[in-house]
């Protein structure tokens, strides 16, 4: 469960964006604060009192990018999306600037705010899930849109690419060698696949949480992954 | 409610945004109504615009142009973009032209609500 806060001083959008909020399972909102300077209150005294901020621009006292700029000043791990009138390329530019997750602008529609959650919740499971950061974690990472979730069936990378018959292998392959870690080598050896197939199998497979990849640095020279099967139940 | 339903469309806003965002909600429909009579950002656009100060006005418009967005008022967020974007380049002789304008669409607004709250 992700701990969310609104920081917004319309009474009218607060309300909506309440009872949008409360649609989705994974998002508790702990807190709603009217202006910036009562959130980055809270936050000091709550360290962990949040896991997404919802941000509007314009409010008394300061703006959402002051409030984004002194946050981060101690913060880089909180996700923000915006959400605001302010269409002028400026904010937006500076939101970036922020490392913002996504800026909706208002009147939005709830497609639009269910892709910021996604996105938002594809970040959050990328960061507790990912331990090497190779090229397709960083893009996901950089471009969630293209990959966020609203429902469990609709994210599996590439799997046009992947045969159901080949995969039975891989899956029956690494399980039965569950919780070893093998150099893809190994596997591609056993298989007699090449590694770049057998590699493309193993990450499909770690994106469905069944193969955890680490790097071997012991190798004496590059470091190499190793592949581990941790089980299909999620 | 239907009778607010129905005045609400034909003045040209849009239900169905409202109906989308709320949930089709009523209670909360009308909390928002509410809200929005008790809003006094029109008041403030008003009285900054009368004193030339351009900065104070363009943030009561913007407000003005948020809300009537998220609650499905398309008559008055059209001209609220309109005189919104004249206040951020700091047209207020641009904004006092389009201010008859504005304010017709905004006390049309007022109306149709002031009969349903």
């Amino acid at each position: 469960m992700y701990k969310a806060i609104i920081v917004e001083d319309d009474l009218m959008v607060c309300a909506i964006l309440e009872r949008q909020l409360a649609k989705f399972n994974h998002l508790n909102l702990v807190g709603s604060f009217r202006r910036g300077t009562d959130a980055l209150e809270y936050l000091k005294e709550n360290p962990d009192g949040a896991d997404l901020i919802i941000l509007d621009y314009y409010m008394p006292g300061i703006t959402g990018i002051e409030f984004l700029t002194e946050l981060r000043k101690s913060n880089k791990e909180l996700q923000v999306i915006m959400i605001t009138s302010a269409d002028d390329y400026s904010v937006i530019r500076d939101a970036m600037c922020c490392g913002i997750c996504d800026y909706v602008l208002k009147p939005f529609t709830n497609a639009r705010l269910e892709k910021a959650v996604g996105k938002f919740e594809t970040v959050m499971k990328l960061k507790r899930e990912t331990h090497v950061w190779t090229q397709d974690k960083v893009d996901v990472l950089l471009c969630p849109h293209k990959h966020y979730i609203i429902d469990n069936s609709s994210s599996e990378p590439k799997a046009n690419k992947i045969n159901p018959a080949t995969l039975k292998n891989v899956r029956s392959f690494m399980s039965e060698h569950k919780n070893e870690k093998l150099p893809l080598v190994d596997v591609s050896a056993a298989l007699d696949l090449s590694t770049v197939t057998i590699r493309r199998y193993l990450k499909y497979l770690n994106t469905q949480g069944e193969v955890e990849i680490t790097l071997d640095c012991k190798t004496g020279g590059r470091p190499s992954e190793l592949f581990e099967y941790v089980g299909a139940d999620k | 409610m239907r009778n607010f339903k129905e005045k609400f469309v034909l003045a040209g806003n849009d239900l169905e945004a409202l109906c989308e965002r709320t949930g089709g909600d009523e209670d909360l429909i009308e909390q928002l109504m509410q809200m929005f009579l008790a809003d006094t950002s029109w008041e403030e656009m008003c009285s900054s615009i009368e004193a030339g100060e351009c900065e104070k006005a363009f943030r009561a418009a913007h407000s003005l142009k948020g809300s009537s967005g998220m609650l499905g008022l398309s008559g008055l967020f059209e001209v609220m973009k309109v005189i919104t974007d004249m206040l951020r380049n700091g047209d207020l002789d641009g904004a006092e032209t389009v201010f008859e304008k504005t304010k017709a669409e905004y006390e049309n607004t007022v109306s149709v609500i002031k009969d349903f709250v």
